[in-house]
């Protein structure tokens, strides 16, 4: 796969869901390297370079970011809103991956701009199938600002 | 005394008459007797007859007064006139001068006259022995109204009444009928007092008339139950600190604010409200207005209070308005309580979505790897084991989902908004078919389905039942599923049909609720949430459901989307 060699940032407490969509990128022949942050400040703390993430060079963004919604301490919805907040990130391609489709979390989402907003399948085939799409989509297909300078720089 | 007099003398013996005349006449007020008097006062002195008749209310006429000398002609002219009752038709007499309004003069009783004027033979010939030479009928008329007639007739004195004697018998007539009139009226204003002081003692209403002089001149019975009698006479200022009054909430009224007196200062004060504590009873509540009372010309002449007890009502309204008090507390309590069970509802149903679904999708994604990545590590067994896992958490996701969504049809705010279910029902029929593209279905769809209703809600309902209808005719060769409507009691019902497996009466009040299955699994999957959720679009329509069927045959679904005389179901 022509894939940019960018990392994905999964934000994901879960460990098995972790892992199972670790699996599914692994099907879909992603290669990209996967960056795993388990809430929402070790998120955050990776896009700004704070925290753990402390002296990280924060022009290096992630070709897309994969966030779930229910986080311990900062949750998915108040990353998002930082994230649009903050000029570095505010064209960050970002995509809710979420157990949730409640109307109230869609419609917040969308509000914040947010670029997909994708509900986790109970069933591995269809959810293997929907992270093949998003790998393709968002991997291989989808051009974002800012990301062809870098990538050629 | 003779009526021959010179001119002189007569005018003067006129003028005493008249005097001695008015003097009568305001002697008393019973015009009865005045009248008696008046007419023998008149004989002999201007006439040797003297009658006076009356129209009575009815029109007839009758008799009041005979005057003559002699006591046995009154008598014998009074069984003559029983015999020869006066013809209320006649050219002459009594009712014609009431009919015309005019006096009479006949100076000369001649043979023709009275041939004329009486045609019966033997009549003619008494009256020609009374000997009758002149006579004078005046009207006596008061106000414009015809009160009755003054007769005076020469006989035995065989004067002949000239004009003068005719406008005195006029100037007699007018100060007659003004003596009626007055005693007529005087009477019913009495009669009208009384009437009115009868009406007001009886009402209901108490009532206390107060003077220009702020006394209290009259209060009724109901009145004087509530205040007591003593008050009559006094000035209201003293009433008012006699009988404390207080305004309904318990303030006692200011002595200085009486509605009396702003009732004699021109006001209608209306809405009054009083609080009475009367021994025995206690606390009586009154409701009552204060008007002016003008006289006719204007001027003020007093004032009256009129009220009534409203204690039975104060209290029921009262007892009501606590009630109501009451039933809002309870219906805000209610509330409050409804919307925190709501919202524990809600966060509920938002942990049910993300929290009960997150370790099905590991069981079911990591039974799925071992079956693709450690399918050695199995045996045939081990491997639909696996499967199973795999089946009932995918099982358990779609029960999740189905109750979410029964869920969220009960807690969502609902759009009220024309909706054609017709072409909604078609796109319904067109996803099936794509779904489950082998089946042979005609679905007969009626045109103009259009109802008032939530256009998304009715979407689910409709994706339930012609989903349902789908499901259980899948092992038809041919299937027919109808939708459309009928008419009842003007309500409009609509009904999903079909010919599939239909399912036992018996259990249809176990239909629609959740969880309850009337089919093997094997034979039709499915949550058993649909057609509970599908109720409760009905019931927040504010219609209802029901469903005929026979087993083998098939099933129809009727629901209606607003109420009806039956209630929603």
């Amino acid at each position: 796969m022509n894939v940019d060699a960018g990392v994905i940032l999964l934000v994901e407490d879960n460990p098995r869901d972790e892992e199972l969509t670790l699996l599914a990128l692994e099907d879909s022949r992603v290669a990209n390297e996967v960056v795993v942050a388990h809430d929402g400040v070790e998120a955050l703390d990776y896009l700004f370079g704070t925290g753990a993430y402390e002296g990280r060079d924060t022009a290096d963004l992630p070709q897309v970011v994969l966030l779930d919604l229910k986080l311990p301490r900062i949750d998915g919805l108040e990353v998002l809103e930082r994230l649009r907040a903050d000029a570095r990130t505010e064209l960050l391609p970002v995509v809710i991956l979420t157990s949730s489709d409640e109307e109230s979390d869609l419609l917040r989402s969308y509000r914040l701009h947010v670029n997909s907003y994708i509900r986790k399948p109970v069933d591995f085939v269809q959810f293997n199938d929907v992270v093949a799409q998003l790998g393709l989509y968002w991997l291989v297909l989808n051009r974002s600002p800012g990301r062809q300078w870098r990538r050629s720089g | 005394m003779t009526l021959a007099l010179v001119d002189i003398e007569r005018a003067g013996a006129r003028q005493q008459f008249l005097a001695d005349a008015v003097a009568l006449l305001a002697s008393s007020l019973d015009y009865n007797t005045t009248l008696t008097s008046l007419a023998n006062l008149a004989v002999p002195r201007i006439a040797d007859w003297c009658s006076i008749d009356m129209l009575n209310e009815n029109g007839s006429i009758s008799t009041l007064a005979v005057a003559h000398v002699d006591p046995a002609k009154i008598e014998f002219a009074r069984r003559l006139q029983e015999r020869f009752p006066p013809d209320p038709l006649g050219q002459h007499g009594v009712s014609h001068v009431i009919r015309t309004g005019e006096s009479e003069l006949v100076r000369e009783i001649d043979e023709v006259l009275l041939r004329q004027a009486i045609p019966d033979e033997e009549f003619l010939a008494i009256i020609r022995e009374l000997g009758l030479r002149s006579s004078m009928m005046v009207p006596l008329k008061a106000r414009g109204q015809m009160l009755g007639v003054l007769t005076l007739i020469a006989a035995e004195s065989g004067h002949l009444f000239d004009a003068d004697d005719l406008s005195l018998a006029e100037e007699l007539a007018s100060r007659a009928a003004l003596t009626i009139d007055n005693a007529r009226l005087y009477r019913q204003a009495q009669r009208v007092a009384a009437e009115q002081t009868a009406v007001m003692e009886r009402i209901t209403d108490g009532l206390v008339i107060v003077n220009t002089a702020e006394e209290i001149t009259f209060m009724n019975d109901m009145g004087r139950r509530f205040f007591g009698s003593g008050l009559v006479g006094q000035s209201v200022d003293t009433a008012a600190r006699q009988v404390q009054t207080f305004t309904w909430e318990g303030r006692p009224h200011e002595p200085g604010d009486l509605p009396s007196r702003r009732a004699l200062h021109g006001e209608t004060v209306v809405d009054l409200e009083w609080k009475v504590m009367l021994p025995d009873v206690g606390a009586m509540y009154l409701q009552g207005s204060a008007s002016p009372v003008d006289a006719e010309d204007g001027t003020r002449i007093g004032a009256v209070i009129a009220f009534r007890d409203v204690t039975e009502r104060k209290r029921a309204d009262d007892e009501l308005r606590r009630l109501g008090a009451e039933l809002e507390q309870r219906v805000v309590e209610r509330t409050i309580e409804l919307e925190s069970a709501n919202k524990e509802l809600e966060s509920f149903a938002y942990s049910v979505s993300h929290d009960l679904r997150a370790p099905l999708r590991s069981m079911d994604g990591f039974s799925q790897v071992l079956v693709e990545r450690y399918a050695d590590k199995f045996d045939e067994r081990g491997t639909r084991y696996l499967n199973h896992i795999r089946d009932a958490a995918q099982e358990m996701g779609g029960l999740i989902d189905a109750l979410l969504q029964l869920s969220r049809v009960t807690r969502g705010e609902m759009q009220r908004e024309r909706v054609d279910l017709t072409p909604l029902t078609q796109s319904i029929g067109e996803q099936l078919r794509k779904m489950d593209p082998g089946r042979d279905v005609t679905l007969g769809i009626a045109n103009g389905l259009v109802t008032t209703g939530d256009a998304q809600l009715l979407r689910i309902m409709l994706e339930n039942l012609i989903g349902n209808a789908w499901k259980f005719s899948r092992q038809n060769l041919n299937t027919y599923i109808e939708f459309g409507l009928i008419r009842q009691d003007r309500i409009p019902i609509f009904f999903v049909r079909d010919n599939g497996a239909g399912f036992d009466m018996t259990y249809e009040n176990k239909l629609f609720t959740p969880f309850q299955r009337l089919h093997a699994a094997s034979d039709f999957e499915g949550t058993g949430i649909g057609l509970a959720t599908v109720q409760r679009i009905v019931r927040r329509h504010g219609g209802r459901i029901w469903a005929e069927s026979t087993v083998g045959q098939g099933s129809t679904f009727y629901f209606t989307l607003q109420p009806d005389q039956q209630g929603a179901a």
